[in-house]
């Protein structure tokens, strides 16, 4: 299932069962992978149309407006109804995302403020450098 | 509640460092957020590491951190606010350890934190005694 969509989805407007259904149709529409198929296509391709939703692809039966068909698997089922009811910890986020940590080594962060004092020190000593070195010369 | 990651904590999410990775076991993804500067200086981070394929892994790693943020809109730009706030921290002397000052990229994160009343993220540093207004959370 598409990180995004279950994102999105404690943010659907739950006030009034249309409302819903309209944010839903629009969230679909947004993140869906596969196109809707007609009843006819999905009778004539469900072994592919069920492998697809089970490897997290939602597939949707075309019907008339408000009639249409998702077909889910249990697991994202799951996964959604847990993101709706408790939202989705950054830990379950980046599992979803397929992100694995890079275990090499500990990256520390170079700080150290350049003040402007450090900086007209800084040139001052290079221009004193260049100065000597023309008089070396 | 609302976190906002130092860049150090950004770094140890993403070198998964044990501290980070039970910090974020019972945090909502929709809560916690990150300064774009960060992704600024995670990069050059990564940009500095000599061996090409360790490079490579580290910034294929980073996008897919960076795409689950973004999913949640939590990539929290430089603004207007955050930019006085960090003309403020400027003037401050604000230690990072006993001899090293912030640097003025991490005081722009720690502006960002501030301006959003965000609890900062990040391991005890001194200079947070001077900023009694900045929430610390240590993971």
């Amino acid at each position: 299932m598409k990180l995004e969509m279950l994102a999105a989805l404690p943010k659907l407007r739950t006030s009034e069962p249309s409302v819903l259904q309209d944010d839903l149709t629009r969230l679909l529409t947004e993140h869906m992978a596969d196109q809707p198929v007609t009843i006819k296509g999905a009778r004539d391709r469900f072994s592919e149309i069920n492998r697809r939703a089970k490897e997290g692809y939602i597939q949707v039966i075309k019907g008339a407006p408000g009639q249409e068909t998702v077909i889910v698997s249990l697991m994202d089922l799951a996964a959604m109804l847990h993101a709706t009811a408790t939202g989705v910890s950054l830990a379950d986020a980046l599992k979803i995302s397929g992100f694995t940590p890079v275990r090499q080594k500990r990256l520390v962060l170079g700080e150290g403020m350049k003040t402007e004092t450090e900086l007209v020190l800084h040139k001052k000593e290079v221009k004193a450098k260049s100065i000597m070195a023309a008089g070396a010369q | 509640m609302i976190y906002l990651l130092s860049t150090q904590s950004l770094l140890d999410l993403l070198t998964g460092q044990p501290e980070m990775e039970s910090w974020i076991e019972d945090k909502q993804a929709r809560s916690v957020e990150i300064s774009s500067v960060s992704i600024g200086q995670v990069l050059r981070q990564i940009h500095a590491e000599t061996n090409v394929a360790e490079r490579k892994e580290l910034e294929s790693a980073f996008e897919k951190l960076l795409m689950v943020f973004r999913a949640y809109r939590g990539v929290m730009p430089f603004d207007e606010p955050a930019s006085k706030t960090w003309s403020t921290l400027c003037s401050m002397t604000l230690m990072h350890d006993s001899s090293v000052e912030l640097s003025s990229e991490s005081r722009m994160v720690v502006a960002t934190a501030l301006t959003r009343n965000a609890t900062f993220v990040d391991a005890n540093r001194p200079y947070h005694a001077d900023l009694p207004s900045l929430d610390v959370e240590n993971p």
